[in-house]
């Protein structure tokens, strides 16, 4: 076999190993847990307890009644949880997940207390929409919802 | 603008792509003047890391001038010339406020990639895949620069911009690894991979007060290079045999210091390489972890380990009974280059810290896809290729 055709048999490989990643990781978005739906989620936010408890933010505070927050000082140093979860027979959005929608403000509330801004991800304007990149862009179009919180 | 961007599996094109503009309040906008390869770039080039989409602009490692601020950005102003921490960090969640920058709760805008993958999210990184926040990089005439009174460093007028450039994150994180390492005066201290990282982490040691620092590679040109520009000791395993070299430089005992600086697709001599290679290609692991063996089995009992190469995923034939029984400690990181930089400049300045050597080839952005493969195939005795944006 040629070098160059080794070459192209290992990029092959790399290729569809990383299709496979990426399908891995985009088959993770959610967990085992998700299916509790009304059970709490938590971010620890590195701001006193009164600044946290001054105000529901506004990520969380959209959800309106259908989601119950409670918060308590972290221990040590660590600032202050943010626990939130879908009360029991709350209207639960039916176009998205709930347990992504709650993880997405979480996450939101924590960086408007920590940072007073949600950092905003680059405008992928030179990307290309591939075959072999599908898996990935759908892990990516949940990636701020998905994970173990 | 002109950009360098990643369009497939050891592929890369020049091309015409938008401008980046101010997006959230502490963004602000950087020509770039100077920005450069990365070992770990090899690592997205060759799909290792797989979370590159076509079209995605490369490069984490940069310096530049400060061209727009967003209206909360305090610290620098248009005209400033800065250099850049690769990775993006807020500043203000519990992992920053204790200088671990590269753990940042809230640089990472994809967090579910990550934590699926590891159980939890890193920071985000210039130009290092959309598992580190699919930023774009610096292989660009202009760059986004997020949490800009964070990550962004006015740079000394004695400081030129060839020696700058490394602050952002080779010199940053080579000195991490010395650090976080614990090297302490008196000590012996061994690191794999005379790169760029390599011989800054050797570099770190010794002005940390190492006795025998000693670098470790196969390629003579790069081992030359920091014989003559870093002043440590070096050996060429091809050559010698690592063991007992280390062994009889450190009277027995074994370096105290370990420090790996060569990531997850290293080189052996032994059959170990052929075996790890197999396995990496048949995706049975997806690291190849050889110089961190070779860095645990070396290092002396109760000494530590840091791996400051970059590995994704997996590896096999871990000696975790080595790391167990010589009670050693095992450390890694990202680098936690805000914590370094000021510092870093300050010694540029005195000259204690030169950098200028690593740029064995320089030239226009437009040339970057024969600098990139100059710098994979170590042609023309390349340790690294910086690009020019400005030509």
């Amino acid at each position: 076999m040629s070098t160059s055709q080794k070459k192209i048999l290992s990029a092959a490989a790399v290729g569809a190993a990383a299709v496979a990643a990426a399908r891995t990781v985009a088959d993770r978005t959610s967990n085992a847990a998700d299916e509790d739906v009304t059970r709490w989620r938590v971010v620890t936010v590195n701001r006193p307890l009164d600044d946290v408890v001054a105000g529901t933010p506004a990520p969380l505070a959209d959800l309106g009644d259908a989601v119950e927050v409670r918060v308590h000082a972290a221990p040590g140093d660590k600032g202050s949880e943010l626990w939130a979860r879908w009360r029991d027979g709350a209207d639960l959005p039916d176009d998205q997940d709930p347990a992504q929608v709650l993880r997405r403000a979480l996450r939101g509330s924590k960086q408007l207390l920590e940072v007073g801004w949600v950092l905003e991800p680059g405008r992928h304007t030179t990307t290309e929409d591939t075959v072999l990149n599908a898996p990935l862009r759908k892990a990516i179009s949940t990636a701020r919802g998905a994970g173990l919180l | 603008m002109k950009a360098l961007l990643w369009t497939g599996i050891n592929e890369t094109s020049v091309e015409e792509v938008p401008d980046p503009q101010v997006q959230n309040p502490e963004d602000m906008i950087v020509r770039v003047r100077r920005t450069v390869t990365c070992g770990s770039d090899l690592h997205l080039l060759g799909g290792y890391i797989p979370f590159m989409q076509k079209g995605d602009v490369l490069g984490h490692e940069f310096m530049g001038e400060v061209v727009e601020v967003g209206p909360d950005v305090r610290r620098h102003q248009v005209g400033d010339r800065v250099v850049v921490c690769s990775f993006i960090s807020c500043g203000r969640c519990w992992y920053c406020k204790n200088e671990l920058f590269s753990l940042c709760d809230n640089g990472n805008t994809n967090p579910g990639i990550t934590e699926a993958l590891w159980g939890a999210n890193p920071g985000g990184c210039f130009g290092y895949s959309h598992a580190m926040g699919g930023f774009a990089g610096s292989h660009a005439e202009y760059v986004r620069v997020p949490y800009a009174d964070v990550g962004a460093f006015r740079v000394p007028d004695g400081v030129s911009d060839e020696r700058a450039l490394f602050a952002s994150d080779s010199a940053s994180t080579g000195w991490m690894g010395a650090d976080l390492g614990n090297v302490r005066p008196g000590d012996v201290v061994a690191v794999w991979g005379a790169g760029a990282v390599g011989q800054m982490a050797a570099r770190a040691a010794m002005l940390l007060g190492a006795e025998r620092v000693i670098l470790i590679d196969r390629f003579d040109y790069r081992l030359r290079s920091a014989e003559q520009h870093v002043g440590c000791e070096t050996l060429n395993y091809e050559r010698v045999e690592v063991v007992e070299e280390l062994r009889e430089r450190s009277g027995g005992r074994g370096p105290d210091v370990c420090i790996e600086a060569v990531g997850m697709e290293a080189h052996s001599p032994s059959a170990v390489h052929a075996y790890d290679q197999v396995k990496q290609q048949l995706r049975m692991q997806t690291d190849r972890p050889t110089a961190v063996r070779q860095a645990i089995y070396n290092c002396r009992k109760g000494g530590t380990v840091f791996v400051l190469g970059v590995f994704a995923g997996l590896v096999d034939k871990f000696p975790l009974g080595a790391v167990m029984n010589k009670g050693l400690t095992l450390r890694s990181a990202q680098m936690h280059g805000q914590r370094y930089i000021p510092m870093l400049l300050e010694r540029m300045e005195r000259g204690e810290l030169v950098t200028e050597h690593l740029a064995t080839h320089t030239m226009p952005l437009t040339d970057g896809p024969r600098g990139y493969t100059m710098f994979k195939e170590k042609q023309d005795e390349n340790i690294r290729s910086v690009f020019l944006p400005g030509g």
